[in-house]
């Protein structure tokens, strides 16, 4: 057997059963109605691409992206019904527009522009279709795959293909590589050629013995890529950790895993790569899991487009959405309550978590007891017994030295503790305010900063102001004495300090424009 | 908690429960060797202990049935009547009690506040005011045992009525049978000739140090069954003993007389119930790794210090108060926090 990588801290899951229902890919019907939700953080009407009323076709892009948000596609063929704006609200993570699509169930695309042989395209030029195609981290990140691409470019030496679930509910990563290896592989080697990488590193966890044996097969004869084996703990798919237990070392704070010459990628990501440069499909649908903890015998895959409203897709397996369940995007670890049932499957989705609400179990919450059992589950390495502590008195500075923004809410601390405390619940509160104070004291300083120089401003323009007084005294004690040539002088000197200040000053009055937007 | 992906899930009541059944081999040589007066203490130890805290808890208005279901005063009771030697009349131990829940635990704040671990603090209070009765260890074969059935033992706790058998000889050491580490102390202080009543003597010690070996053995056992379970952390039982294997050992080679074997110094006295489960009570110890060690490798060192030089017998109480102590220290100075810190 080959070495199994391995990391401190974390969960052991129990493996989860072999069940053929895993790897079989089910398709969801369209529904009437697609709700397409669209996060811009500087709102512009101009960069909506349709109108109220307007017919579009499949994979027709509705937005203009920008250099942050990548364009988005309409799901379906139809028109368009309503587009809502939602500006005013003031939470971050809100999303701004709401486009509602009416599906005609034609299911007519537009043309697609597929391309044989990407190898004759610059990387450039491959970067491009894959922003044109809207592709994000599909791993839950949602940051723009071409951003990444682009910056990785002769600086990486590792494309790293992330096929790792820690989560023990989730098997949608593993159903797409069963059903869609050949793909991955062609996926990596367009990513390899585009960032010029030396090796590809496919990582998998232990457990799923066929898929290794599988790839293993496949790879044999070829030398770019590799199979690394991780052992099935939570949370091993982070690209933090994942780098870690891979080479041994940690991503210094504030730089990037490209930094170190590693690029991560999830399956699924790759995937999509593949689809929209050599078929010519934007992203429109991805693989969501559903998983039903009362019964089991449902958690299957899926292939639900983008936009699907939730519960339709609820509806559609007969599983009733009334008071007694709860509906979690996420796993069993890392989930959050869906409260609206008209939101729809986004992009970075990739577990609906279904549950009973049991009410007459309640589980007590002792007093920490300090075991530091969360201690040694951190697979980052802090101290969330004492973190607890001081988001409960709300000392920000402690807090700071314990590194707080350094946790990646996995929850595990929170699943290990005996005392059944919801630390997570309050660590999220705890970065909040520390990410307000940063803000906060970055302002502070460009705003000392902008004082100091309007200080010194002031300073030369008396200078200036001084100077000429004394020129002119000078001028009306011995007018005759002094030349024409010396005034001349001064007076283009002047011009030119008065130039530069008034260039600054402009500078200054941009920034703090910005700052209050 | 989800039991069904997650290997081990605890819950602290449920850890308390386990820590508790533990003990219950090391339980039941005690009553081996000293009679059923160990079991009846022990109920008295539980029950007076539980009034206490229930009246505590009445006092400051929490929830009763939380508070007192965690188990967390049964264990400290337990751990307390596990340590002390069992002719105690009721009026000690009810003081042994008061100070144990009422002082050093409810005063400081109630579970997971206490700096200083219960159990130590009505043991060291205790040996300090009375420390003739804490002493003194009776044997159940040894020539006054009143302790041969329940009845006596009862009669003794609780109306401290003692039915000698006149027709033995009294020896002097009858009433306060030393412990073989405080007959190793003596012996080490006066270099005297053995006579024959002294022989006498030599040989019960010898059968209490047996005992205390079997006693030490059977707390070893369950602190596996701790370690297996993966309830403590093996760093700092470890740690301890190794230090004071360490220490003992290499004071041994310098001088056989005047120092006792290593082996002796593990399996006497109080070292394993210490090593298993005192020191990793987890209220009163160092959350950090490296903390753990550090605390487990000065208490080897302080129990060192204390059982060859100081005026006490075995010094297990103030080295886990003492290291209790260091602990705030430890916490604020060992931290290696955060992710990738190292290098930047
Ligand atoms: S939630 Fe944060 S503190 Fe808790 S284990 Fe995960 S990274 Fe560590
Ligand atoms: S696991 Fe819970 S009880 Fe234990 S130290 Fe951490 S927060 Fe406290």
């Amino acid at each position: 057997m080959k070495k199994k990588y391995n990391f401190k801290g974390g969960i052991q899951c129990i493996s989860i059963k072999k069940d053929p229902r895993e790897y079989f890919l089910n398709y969801l019907p369209d529904p009437e109605k697609f709700f397409i939700y669209i996060k811009y953080s500087h709102f512009k009407k101009n960069r909506l691409r349709v109108k109220v009323g307007q017919e579009v076709l499949c994979g027709q892009p509705l937005t203009f992206g920008d250099d942050l948000i990548v364009p988005v596609h309409s799901p379906t063929s139809g028109w368009i019904k309503n587009i809502y704006f939602n500006p005013k609200s003031s939470d971050k993570n809100q999303e701004k527009i709401k486009i509602v699509i009416l599906s005609n169930h034609l299911n007519k695309w537009i043309r697609l522009k597929t391309i044989k042989n990407y190898k004759t395209y610059t990387p450039q030029s491959l970067i491009k279709i894959i922003y044109q195609s809207g592709i994000v981290g599909l791993g839950g990140a949602q940051f723009p795959s071409s951003k990444k691409l682009t910056l990785s470019i002769n600086k990486v030496h590792t494309l790293i293909v992330n096929g790792i679930e820690s989560e023990p509910c989730m098997t949608a990563d593993y159903c797409l590589m069963q059903n869609y290896i050949n793909e991955i592989l062609i996926g990596c080697k367009i990513v390899a050629w585009i960032s010029k990488v030396k090796d590809i590193l496919i990582v998998i966890q232990e457990d799923k013995t066929e898929l290794i044996l599988k790839i293993q097969k496949i790879i044999e004869n070829k030398q770019l890529f590799k199979l690394c084996i991780i052992r099935k703990k939570y949370p091993g798919g982070s690209s933090k950790i994942l780098i870690k237990s891979l080479t041994g070392k940690e991503i210094p704070y504030g730089k990037h895993s490209i930094d170190m010459g590693y690029l991560v990628f999830n399956v699924a990501t790759i995937y999509a790569i593949k689809r929209s440069i050599i078929n010519g499909e934007p992203l429109i649908k991805r693989i969501v899991t559903l998983y039903n903890k009362d019964k089991n015998i449902l958690s299957k895959n899926f292939w639900v487009k983008i936009g699907t409203p939730i519960h339709f897709f609820l509806n559609y397996l007969k599983i009733d959405s009334n008071l007694n369940t709860l509906i979690y995007s996420g796993g069993v670890f890392m989930r959050y309550l869906i409260v609206n049932l008209n939101y729809s499957i986004q992009k970075n989705m990739n577990c609906i978590y279904v549950k009973k609400n049991k009410k007459n179990k309640k589980k007590i919450e002792y007093p920490c007891i300090n075991c530091g059992y969360c201690v040694h589950a951190c697979p980052v390495n802090l101290l969330p017994q004492e973190m607890f502590l001081y988001c409960k008195n709300s000392d920000n500075q402690k807090l700071k030295q314990l590194n707080i923004l350094d946790c990646i809410e996995c929850t595990v601390c929170e699943k290990v503790c005996p005392s059944n405390i919801p630390l997570v619940k309050y660590f999220r509160i705890g970065k909040k305010i520390q990410k307000n104070i940063d803000i906060e004291n970055d302002r502070k300083k460009l705003f000392s900063s902008l004082f100091r120089k309007r200080e010194k401003r002031l300073l030369i323009e008396k200078k200036i102001f001084y100077s000429k007084d004394q020129i002119s005294n000078i001028k009306k004690l011995d007018i005759f004495s002094r030349t024409q040539e010396k005034e001349e002088n001064n007076s283009i000197n002047q011009k030119i300090i008065e130039k530069s200040l008034r260039k600054e000053m402009l500078k200054e009055a941009i920034k703090r424009a910005k700052l209050k937007r | 908690m989800n039991i069904l992906y997650i290997s081990n899930a605890y819950d602290v009541r449920k850890i308390m429960i386990l820590v508790i059944l533990a003990c219950i081999p090391g339980l039941c040589t005690e009553i081996y060797f000293f009679g059923y007066g160990v079991l009846i203490q022990m109920l008295l130890f539980i029950i007076i202990s539980l009034l206490f805290e229930l009246i505590i808890l009445k006092i400051r208005r929490k929830n009763i049935k939380n508070s007192l279901f965690d188990c967390s005063s049964v264990l400290t009771a337990v751990l307390l009547g596990l340590s002390i030697p069992f002719v105690l009349p009721w009026w000690m131990i009810i003081f042994g009690c008061f100070f144990s829940i009422v002082i050093s635990k409810y005063l400081y704040g109630g579970l997971g506040q206490n700096i200083f671990n219960p159990a130590m603090i009505a043991y060291v209070v205790l040996l300090i005011s009375f420390p003739v009765h804490m002493s003194s260890w009776n044997e159940k074969n040894s020539s006054l045992s009143f302790y041969k059935d329940i009845k006596n033992s009862i009669n003794l706790i609780l109306f401290h009525q003692k039915k000698y058998d006149f027709k033995e000889k009294i020896y002097p050491d009858s009433f306060t049978e030393a412990t073989p580490l405080d007959d190793f102390k003596t012996k080490s202080h006066f270099n005297y000739d053995l006579s024959q009543e002294e022989l006498l003597i030599k040989k019960k010690t010898k059968n209490v140090s047996i005992a205390w070996k079997y006693i030490n053995i059977s707390f070893l056992i369950g602190g596996l069954f701790l370690l297996y379970k993966n309830i403590i952390c093996w760093r700092i039982p470890l740690s301890f003993l190794s230090s004071l294997f360490f220490f003992s050992s290499t004071t041994y080679f310098y001088s056989q007389n005047i120092f006792c074997s290593p082996l002796f110094h593990l399996f006497s006295g109080g070292t394993m119930i210490c090593a298993f489960f005192i020191a990793t009570d987890p209220v009163t110890t160092s959350s950090t790794k490296i903390g753990k060690i550090f605390f487990g490798s000065i208490m080897g060192f302080l129990v060192w210090i204390i059982r060859n030089y100081s005026d006490y017998p075995d010094g297990i109480g103030f080295s886990v108060l003492f290291a209790n102590m260091i602990v705030p220290l430890m916490d604020a100075y060992l931290k290696t926090s955060g992710y990738g810190r190292k290098n930047s």
